[in-house]
């Protein structure tokens, strides 16, 4: 049957590279992704020899990247699975921009639903430090249009910051006011950057050795402004990291799974969405939600609301219209119906910058159009500083990017996704003092979660559901 | 692809994170390409023709194979609809043709290298609107650079003109936009004006 999982798939370890850094010269890509899938193997409890026999003759690998420019390596999961001595199992690379790696993470989830593979590796790594700022921004601008968009200042940033302006034009007077969603950005800022304080491997933490003076520690509101205008209206604060880093999780069958761990992480659902690449080319439709049944169940139900958005143009350039897409599939499989801002306790978002933390939060369905800023905005300040890890939304509400996120913790593209399902694993698991250096962001007991993978200006989004399985 | 590899040089100090006794080398390399802009061509050349410049468009109108009826129009070309995958037809945009920010951006700081010497640079994402009684828009926009003396104040609804590379490469980046009414000394350099869109 379309959208349902034939077999129960979960998530078992996780591991990541022993340190996220803007520039590791000490180790080549597949070293990176050796750290990542040692530990993801320790944690089972297996031997190499034993877990690499499993993969043979029960499983599959998995590997992402995003630009075979960056690393000047063409075929590099190649290398990488030799490196790991898993050959010659069944193999693929997977790819999709910035949602490489939760592409990656669904792709093995595929395997095991379908019955091909009992227990499947997935590895995203990326090393995106060895060519210099300037034509690691053009790399990644390859992936917009080349023939129209790109000789034409082509620069992520910028694309990003376009829509942020759309975003601005269109709610700005309407649902909220300028001043309200320029502290809504700074504190999301604040926030993603102080978590990663709480996770000793995150590029921007102090405790990290390839951490910089200049670009790591606690930050405040003040700090975001002073940053300077990268591209308007975004500053330089407002924007994620480009890293070199390696993840790796383990995913298994439901009985495999129960042999391998006490605590595995289910799959509930899984989506994935698409829009144009040219941003210029998405629909412009006044009533688009509404029209072409993007609303989700607790929407439907709120007459108002509804009306609202028979108003509004959509997407245009303001929202990802993959995003709903993708998340709309994944709670259909999941079977959520309620307002998931209340069904989850816990997600990990791709932030690339922050304006697509209320972009996103939107695009799930936790808080209508227009109104994901009031989340953040009403987070109380005390020098500047947003709390630690604070809940989001009150008392029904959730924790979002516990690990810092991609503005706190790191983007090292082809392992983005898959360390967001890491950091959901490790949370569930009850494992971040352990795994972060410290308790802070451990959230209490989450029982349901959900990680989200990004690519492009939202060409391809991935949303993946899990719920606890003990 | 000639690679050419060389130690690194000691005084480069943007990239000695290391922690461990590694050996980096400085690589160099370069490609070409014979890049063919297939269907798109004629949009291109359109654009290639400084004074004599054509912004050309195509238009499919098998209303019955679109999703929501209608017209299809775009502003950035196809040879073929994605809608009912019949061919599309070429148009060119008239004089009397509108163009109008919908949003935009500035690089300030940080752009690819292929602009880094040139900040700031102003992009905008242009909705084109016919001339006649319907005033139909294009629907989809196209991304140009704009070129103004204050980037700060350029907003959405703001009404542009095309001008064109005086000696052309080829490459999008042929036409470029200014504000409506800009006099000359205000064209980003090496632009001119075609005859078929007075500024
Ligand atoms: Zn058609």
């Amino acid at each position: 049957m379309a959208g349902s999982l034939q077999r129960k798939v979960a998530l078992v370890s996780g591991g990541k590279v022993d340190y996220f850094a803007k520039a590791n010269p000490d180790l080549l890509f597949f070293e990176m992704a050796m750290q990542a899938a040692r530990e993801a193997v320790a944690d089972l409890g297996l031997q190499p020899k034993e877990f690499r026999r499993l993969i043979r003759e029960r499983g599959g690998i998995v590997i992402t990247h995003f630009a075979d420019h960056f690393a000047g390596q063409l075929l590099g999961e190649a290398l990488t699975r030799d490196y790991l001595g898993l050959n010659p199992a069944e193999a693929c690379r997977v790819i999709g921009g910035g949602a490489t790696g939760g592409l990656g993470v669904q792709a093995a989830m595929e395997k095991i639903a379908s019955g091909r593979a009992d227990i499947v590796i997935a590895i995203g790594y990326e090393k995106m430090s060895e060519v210099d700022t300037f034509q690691g921004n053009e790399f990644i601008a390859l992936a917009s249009d080349t023939v129209t968009d790109f000789p034409n200042g082509g620069y992520y940033p910028l694309y990003y910051a376009a829509m942020a302006q759309s975003y601005l034009d269109t709610f700005v007077g309407r649902t909220v006011s300028a001043g309200e969603i320029r502290d809504a950005f700074s504190k999301i800022a604040v926030m993603m950057r102080n978590n990663a304080q709480f996770n000793r491997r995150a590029q921007t933490s102090r405790e990290n050795p390839y951490s910089t003076a200049s670009t790591s520690g606690f930050i405040a509101v003040d700090d975001v402004v002073k940053s300077g205008i990268v591209a308007t209206p975004s500053y330089r604060l407002d924007c994620c990291l480009m890293t070199d880093g390696a993840s790796a999780v383990v995913l298994a069958c439901e009985e495999l799974a129960r042999q391998l761990t006490d605590q595995p992480v289910y799959v509930t659902g899984i989506g994935n969405g698409t829009d144009c690449m040219r941003t210029g080319e998405r629909p412009r439709t006044v009533g688009g939600l509404v029209a072409d049944g993007l609303l989700f169940p607790h929407e439907r139900e709120d007459p108002a609301l509804v009306e609202y958005y028979r108003q509004l143009e959509y997407p245009g350039l303001h929202s990802f219209r993959a995003g709903r897409w993708a998340a709309r599939k994944a709670y259909e499989m999941a079977g959520i119906r309620g307002n998931p801002l209340e069904y989850f306790d816990l997600i990990e978002i791709h932030d690339a910058f922050v304006i697509s933390v209320v972009q996103t939060l939107e695009d799930l369905g936790m808080a209508p159009y227009g109104h994901a800023c009031k989340l953040f905005s009403a987070l109380p300040l005390a020098d500047g500083r947003v709390p630690i890890n604070p809940r989001i939304g009150g008392e029904k509400g959730l924790y979002v990017n516990p690990s810092g996120g991609l503005i706190g913790q790191m983007h090292a593209v082809g392992a983005t996704g898959n360390t967001q399902a890491v950091d959901v694993l490790w949370q569930m698991q009850g494992k971040i003092k352990e795994k972060y250096g410290h308790a802070e962001t451990q959230v209490p007991g989450p029982k349901t979660a959900l990680f989200h993978s990004h690519a492009g200006t939202g060409s391809d989004i991935t949303v993946t559901t899990v719920e606890r399985g003990w | 692809m000639p690679v050419e590899d060389k130690p690194l040089d000691p005084g480069d100090k943007a990239y000695r994170p290391a922690k461990t006794e590694v050996l980096i080398v400085h690589r160099q390399v370069r490609i070409g390409y014979k890049k063919s802009y297939g269907g798109m061509s004629p949009y291109i050349k359109g654009i290639m023709g400084g004074g004599d410049a054509r912004l050309l468009y195509t238009v499919c109108e098998n209303a019955g194979g679109h999703d929501r009826g209608g017209i299809l129009r775009f502003q950035v070309p196809r040879a073929d609809c994605p809608e009912c995958y019949g061919r599309t037809r070429w148009e060119q945009l008239p004089d009397g043709a509108r163009f109008y920010v919908n949003t935009l951006s500035t690089a300030v700081e940080l752009a690819g290298i292929s602009f880094m010497d040139q900040l700031p640079v102003t992009v905008a994402w242009i909705s084109a609107v016919l001339p006649g009684p319907e005033g139909a828009e294009l629907d989809t926009l196209t991304a140009g650079m704009v070129r103004v003396e204050d980037y700060t104040r350029l907003k959405k609804g703001d009404e542009l003109r095309p001008v064109f590379r005086h000696s052309p490469r080829a490459s999008a980046s042929d036409a470029m936009w200014v504000l409506k009414g800009t006099p000359k000394e205000g064209w980003p350099e090496g632009y001119v004006q075609s005859k078929n869109y007075r500024v």
